[in-house]
């Protein structure tokens, strides 16, 4: 039994990096033999696949929760579930090398650099999809329909944005750093949460 | 077969003109910035002067590069416009003022004349039915970004109108020039104006009202952990609330009103109360 634990599902795009840490790594169904009170939360869900996550966790007696909500509703989760201490958003490559970090007690020092050991940016709340993961995904998605629509070849979409508005990457390129699936979750979670076809995707 | 550009002319004596007809003399073709009064013109081509004076100042040109220079520039009425191979309108965003103009250029400059517009909002294929349809196919939309001097981008805007060839040979002659031209069709807002459009949409829609805390905070994020070089509510203060809400309107319009282009209600009640920005000293923040 491993009282502090990483939780993952396989796909987060730091998998490899999170591997290196100390702690035990477990996907969600090797987890359970591990009674674990402390979980790293590095699943990547929607807000309801999230809720239900921390619900079954609540009923095995976690008490604390470290997760990743990049691609979730973490302002609304982090009210739910007291057990969440920590929320960060490191599924979404940061050409900064970077990510965004919101603590209950800011003051609080619970090893997160040892197991991600990037920049973190501290906020104030962690927002729907925090701000970084959000507003890139909608750059992207709004680059796939101009793709769709003939507008430009994608060399000359990601020209354009580069040289013209001093973007660090193209939007086609930054989708590639990131990942489609990243970027949907993102795009599907903000549809879902706010019934909104701005967020629609192709 | 590569495109040789020897003279141009830009009208219209504003401050993306200017920066234009600058960039033109640059690359040593003979430049006439046109304006509707001749005194407007020679102020324009004066402050370029004194503004290759200061780079020869800070070492970017020798005094013979900025002689040369001067000599390629000459300010002209409408009246008095010599033929050249390139014209590029750069005048107020009203299409009624440009379709005259056009007209008129279209009167007076040879066939082999190529036609652009420096437009950001306006449709190419609309603008150029004020031309006759052999002009149609020598006339295109070539966006500077400001300062047209020092920002690379050139975006080529084609038409189905236009001869085929002509959009790639003006984009290479631009790369060849040490611009970057991305090319592309005639669409809303063409790449640039329309792709960015959410980066101050949804930084608006993640603060959703005012709180300056909130917004400085946005800033901060999107530059530290997504690498822009300035966040969107410092950006929106730049550039002008009443322009970025105008892009966003004629983009959001021509869409049909897709909700990805939405204005939001935080922009209109700031233009509204008459907060644009830097430029009135009050926008998202105070610069008092």
């Amino acid at each position: 039994m491993n009282k502090e634990i990483i939780v993952h599902d396989g796909h987060h795009p730091l998998l490899d990096t999170l591997k290196k840490s100390k702690l035990g790594h477990y996907t969600r169904s090797e987890m359970l033999a591990q009674r674990p009170q402390i979980v790293w939360d590095f699943t990547l869900g929607t807000t309801l696949e999230k809720r239900e996550f921390y619900q079954q966790l609540r009923s095995m007696g976690v008490n604390q929760i470290h997760a990743d909500l990049t691609t979730c509703h973490g302002s609304l989760l982090i009210k739910e579930f007291p057990e969440l201490q920590t929320a960060f958003a490191s599924a979404c490559w940061s050409p900064k090398d970077s990510y965004e970090l919101w603590q209950r007690d800011p003051e609080a020092e619970f090893g997160l650099l040892e197991i991600l050991p990037m920049q973190p940016v501290e906020v104030q709340s962690p927002g729907h999809c925090f701000t970084y993961p959000r507003v890139i995904s909608t750059l992207i998605n709004e680059a796939r329909f101009a793709a769709k629509d003939g507008l430009a070849k994608t060399s000359d979409l990601d020209r354009a944005m580069k040289y013209g508005v001093n973007y660090p990457l193209g939007l086609v390129q930054w989708e590639e750093r990131i990942g489609k699936e990243i970027i949907d979750l993102i795009l599907r979670d903000l549809r879902e949460e706010t019934n909104s076809d701005r967020y629609k995707t192709l | 077969m590569a495109l040789q550009l020897k003279s141009m002319a830009v009208i219209g004596a504003g401050t993306m003109g200017k920066g234009i007809a600058q960039w033109f003399a640059q690359q040593g073709l003979q430049v006439q910035l046109v304006d509707t009064k001749i005194e407007i013109a020679k102020t324009s081509c004066d402050q370029i002067v004194a503004s290759w004076k200061k780079l020869v100042e800070k070492k970017k040109f020798t005094e013979e590069q900025a002689l040369m220079f001067e000599t390629m520039l000459s300010a002209k009425t409408i009246d008095d416009i010599n033929h050249c191979d390139l014209v590029i309108e750069a005048i107020v965003e009203k299409k009624e003022i440009k379709d005259q103009l056009f007209k008129k250029l279209d009167e007076k400059l040879p066939d082999n004349c190529i036609f652009a517009s420096n437009t950001s909002s306006l449709s190419i294929a609309e603008l150029s039915q004020a031309v006759s349809l052999e002009r149609r196919a020598r006339f295109l939309g070539l966006h500077f970004f400001n300062p047209a001097t020092i920002m690379k981008l050139v975006e080529v805007v084609g038409t189905s109108d236009v001869e085929d060839g002509l959009a790639s040979q003006i984009a290479s002659w631009f790369q060849a020039h040490g611009k970057e031209a991305a090319q592309c069709k005639d669409g809303p807002g063409f790449i640039v104006n329309r792709l960015a459009r959410s980066f101050y949409g949804e930084a608006l829609r993640i603060v959703g009202k005012e709180n300056a805390d909130q917004e400085r905070e946005v800033d901060s994020i999107l530059k530290q952990v997504g690498g822009f070089q300035m966040g969107p509510f410092e950006l929106m203060d730049l550039i002008g609330i009443d322009i970025n809400l105008d892009v966003t309107n004629i983009v959001w319009h021509a869409f049909h009103k897709n909700p990805r282009f939405a204005p939001h209600p935080l922009q209109e009640k700031m233009v509204k109360e008459g907060r644009f920005g830097k430029k009135t000293k009050k926008g998202f923040f105070s610069y008092e």
